[in-house]
């Protein structure tokens, strides 16, 4: 009987704590990116600082839509085409009490661009910025190097610290010391790989924080962090598995929240060689010209690809078909640019038209470990290839160690690679994914696939210098229509990201698949 | 009757011994039972083309609109019915595993008996000839079974690329081992008998003496360490396949299916990994009925 006694005031316990007043709403998280260090400006991933937006404010902040807001800059304008001037958010402290003025912004840009142990630094974001100006405690000068109409974007990504911190090492940061920020939560502890806890910050410049306490968990599994979830562990869960979210969307205790990301799964085709190392005759003997430089093949082959069936079948609905590489709402979004129909009678007659009546053979490659199902649907996309004449000699999948030094190699013909582009227009995709290769300039190095259009490359050109946003966004949709209809590229799908919550929560779904206590929302009635 | 000195004791019951047996094996029912499965298992592999109503590993045969369909459904036109459902490809899952039956037991059984040859010669020359070689040979044993297994299989694969044959190649160079010290532990006790010594004494040429003498009288105990080789050979493979390192992913063996199905467990389509799953199991399990039954019958403490 005492045994049971016990559990009835441990149950009484529990419903007392559930039923506490909205203002003592404690979160806690189960995420799918545990870090390896703390320190905001170590890398450039989202993933490797997934916990700094929620304890350090930045100069914009990212709306759900991939624009940007004020956040610690007020405004911002261009002096002169090599000058931007920023006013900043008068009246904001730091954790600590200090006021936050334009030293803090200088110094954390310096610092965020001296980090040398980094494997990906974050000084890409700012490698343009050639001198900050303290011109009063709220007013900067930002001198680029080279014209930057999206400096903001750029510098946008870089999270303040106060200035005494400038000199902080990243040990400081993970022990917890230099963790100070102007952000809506505080730091309170780090286990590595386990959790990070934080609590709420009263005296942040954008109201009140909902959470009183929130903890982060990191499972990285996911079938782990989908069971958590519904056993109760955890409140709110990233990058929900897509099979499992129609199970989700099924139970009363939790609802899915889902958006197309920003992520992109498209094939890359060799346009450089004339003899593609996997294009075969279709008794598999090597083929003496690459019938993937003809366009009309190209086309022909994205024509074979049933998308809607991948994203139904494979992906379970967690993926939208994609006909460009940008998505509404980024800037070099086209209307025009729909995924292309599933039509293999005009397939067929586009490899006729290019010499090619009965097909040729081909080996497909992809990543194993990378995005989720996408070996499977790249399978998929072998039946579709195969049903329309082509001979598909393997679909082979290794493990993306292997595999993305290889395709970075040219070693492969056609392969099925993932890239996200989470900035508010398309310049950079553009620039680094699909310009001529050049290693002096760095235009095209993302460029895999070695597509070289003069056409395009002047258009992205023009994009890159034009500070009027309306005729920046004019130019990329011209150069991605220009791009997508020599089919440089053949986009598949953007995956969707999803998150879940239990009963009581809802989640901002963003685009940026950015997961943050900033983005979970109270509804109450846990 | 040097035709008596030149033939193993052994060779002399060998004529009663296949009776022994099927006569053993009729009065141990469990046995009896894994033998059969077995049979069965090997026979429906073999002619799995003629019975299996889809090729699996014939992309033009598959159609993603028919994927994870449960047991029992048909395809559009009625013309197939799966009666173990489908994966996510759309491949029947009943000609998916007797497929992946197919190259898991080839994958097995070949490396098994691979490994056998290789590491039973080995362990044997070791035992007979002694001195540094058998010291250098037992080290490298030692040096091969203080590895884990999967990290080297992995790492081979790592370093040879994905491929049947490479599996086979990887599965050989982990199990070898256990042959080479299994045989020289044999061949050692057997090496001072008297049957030997006087062989030796004939001047019977080495290699007849290891290979008619030697080996037979060593052979029981490789048998029953072959059957669990087998067994552990084909749940490695499955092991590698899962992993996503094994087999080419259009042409799934039994690890690879259930890796294939594993994501789909908690959204209740079942049938994807547990099929293949059972199957494995029921291989394994009717492998080693057979190789513990196998063991009685050789062990000669149990010899009436």
């Amino acid at each position: 009987m005492p045994w049971n006694l016990r559990r009835l005031l441990a149950g009484l316990i529990v419903c007392g704590t559930a039923s506490s007043p909205a203002f003592a709403v404690d979160v806690v998280m189960g995420r799918s990116t545990p870090q390896s260090v703390l320190d905001p400006h170590y890398t450039v991933q989202p993933t490797g600082v997934a916990i700094a937006p929620d304890i350090f404010d930045r100069l914009v902040r990212f709306r759900l839509d991939l624009q940007l807001e004020p956040g610690l800059a007020l405004s911002w304008k261009p002096v002169d085409d090599l000058t931007w001037e920023l006013k900043l958010r008068p009246e904001v402290s730091f954790h600590d009490g200090s006021a936050f003025d334009a030293e803090d912004v200088a110094a954390s840009i310096r610092r965020a661009g001296s980090m040398p142990e980094s494997p990906s630094p974050m000084s890409v974001n700012v490698g343009a910025v050639d001198d900050v100006d303290v011109v009063d405690p709220l007013t900067v000068r930002i001198k680029t190097t080279v014209p930057t109409p999206l400096l903001m974007d750029q510098i946008g990504q870089v999270f303040i610290i106060p200035s005494e911190y400038a000199e902080a090492t990243t040990a400081d940061f993970n022990s917890g010391k230099a963790m100070i920020g102007t952000g809506p939560y505080k730091f309170v502890s780090w286990v590595p790989n386990e959790r990070v806890e934080v609590a709420r910050f009263d005296g942040w410049w954008g109201g009140e924080p909902e959470f009183e306490k929130a903890t982060m968990q990191f499972i990285t599994e996911p079938s782990s962090r989908v069971a958590a979830l519904l056993s109760g562990q955890v409140d709110v869960i990233d990058a929900v598995p897509p099979a499992d979210v129609q199970t989700l969307e099924a139970n009363p205790d939790v609802d899915v929240f889902s958006i197309p990301s920003v992520r992109l799964l498209y094939l890359h085709l060799d346009l450089k060689n004339d003899n593609s190392p996997f294009v075969t005759d279709k008794n598999g003997d090597p083929l003496s010209t690459n019938p993937l430089k003809d366009a009309r093949v190209r086309k022909a082959l994205s024509l074979l690809i049933d998308r809607q069936a991948i994203t139904d079948r494979i992906l379970g609905g967690g993926a939208a078909p994609a006909g460009q590489v940008a998505v509404k709402g980024q800037g070099g979004f086209s209307e025009s640019l729909v995924p292309d129909p599933f039509d293999p009678e005009r397939a067929r007659a586009l490899l006729a038209e290019a010499g090619y009546p009965d097909g040729f053979g081909l080996t497909l490659h992809c990543a194993v470990d990378r995005d989720v199902n996408s070996p499977q649907a790249l399978q998929a996309v072998a039946q579709m290839f195969a049903r329309g004449g082509i001979k598909v000699n393997a679909v082979d999948c290794q493990p993306y160690s292997v595999y993305s030094g290889a395709a970075t190699q040219g070693k492969y013909s056609v392969f099925l690679w993932g890239r996200n582009d989470s900035v508010s227009d398309v310049t950079l995709n553009l620039r680094n994914g699909y310009m001529t290769f050049d290693k002096e300039s760095g235009f095209g190095s993302f460029n895999r696939g070695r597509y070289s259009n003069p056409d395009f490359d002047g258009l992205v050109k023009q994009a890159l210098q034009e500070f009027d946003q309306e005729k920046r966004y004019g130019l990329l949709r011209q150069a991605s229509e220009v791009m997508l209809n020599d089919t440089a590229v053949i986009p598949v799908y953007f995956l969707n990201a999803s998150w879940a919550a239990r009963e009581g929560f809802s989640y901002d779904a963003n685009m940026a698949v950015n997961t943050g206590l900033q983005y979970v929302h109270y509804t109450g009635n846990n | 009757m040097t035709n008596l000195t030149d033939s193993a004791p052994v060779r002399e019951c060998e004529p009663s011994l296949f009776r022994l047996f099927v006569a053993d094996f009729i009065r141990s029912r469990v046995a009896l039972l894994g033998l059969v499965v077995f049979t069965i298992i090997i026979l429906a592999t073999v002619f799995a083309p003629l019975i299996t109503p889809q090729d699996p590993y014939d992309l033009m045969q598959l159609d993603i609109m028919d994927g994870r369909l449960p047991p029992g459904s048909s395809n559009f036109d009625g013309s197939t019915t799966y009666i173990l459902g489908t994966d996510d490809q759309g491949r029947d899952m009943f000609s998916g595993i007797l497929y992946g039956l197919r190259t898991s037991l080839i994958v097995g059984v070949g490396s098994a008996l691979l490994a056998a040859l290789v590491g039973t010669l080995l362990g044997l020359v070791a035992a007979y000839v002694g001195g540094r070689f058998e010291t250098f040979v037992m080290r490298l044993v030692d040096l091969q079974l203080s590895f884990p297994t999967i990290l080297t299989a992995l790492m081979i694969l790592a370093v040879l690329g994905k491929s049947v044959l490479n599996v086979v190649l990887a599965l050989v160079i982990v199990e070898w081992a256990t042959y080479a010290r299994t045989a020289r532990a044999a061949a050692l006790a057997e090496r001072r008998r008297d049957y030997i010594v006087a062989a030796e004494t004939l001047a019977i040429p080495s290699w007849r003496i290891l290979l008619r003498h030697l080996l037979p009288n060593c052979l029981p105990s490789l048998i029953v360490v072959a059957t669990i080789q087998i067994a552990s050979a084909i749940a490695l493979e499955a092991t590698l396949s899962f992993l996503g390192i094994g087999v080419p992913i259009t042409e799934p063996s039994l690890g690879l299916l259930i890796a294939n199905g594993y994501k789909y467990m908690l959204a209740g389509d079942y049938w994807v990994s547990l099929f293949p799953g059972v199957a494995l199991l029921v291989v394994i399990v009717s492998i080693n009925l057979v190789g513990d039954h196998l063991r009685d019958i050789l062990n000669p403490k149990n010899k009436s």
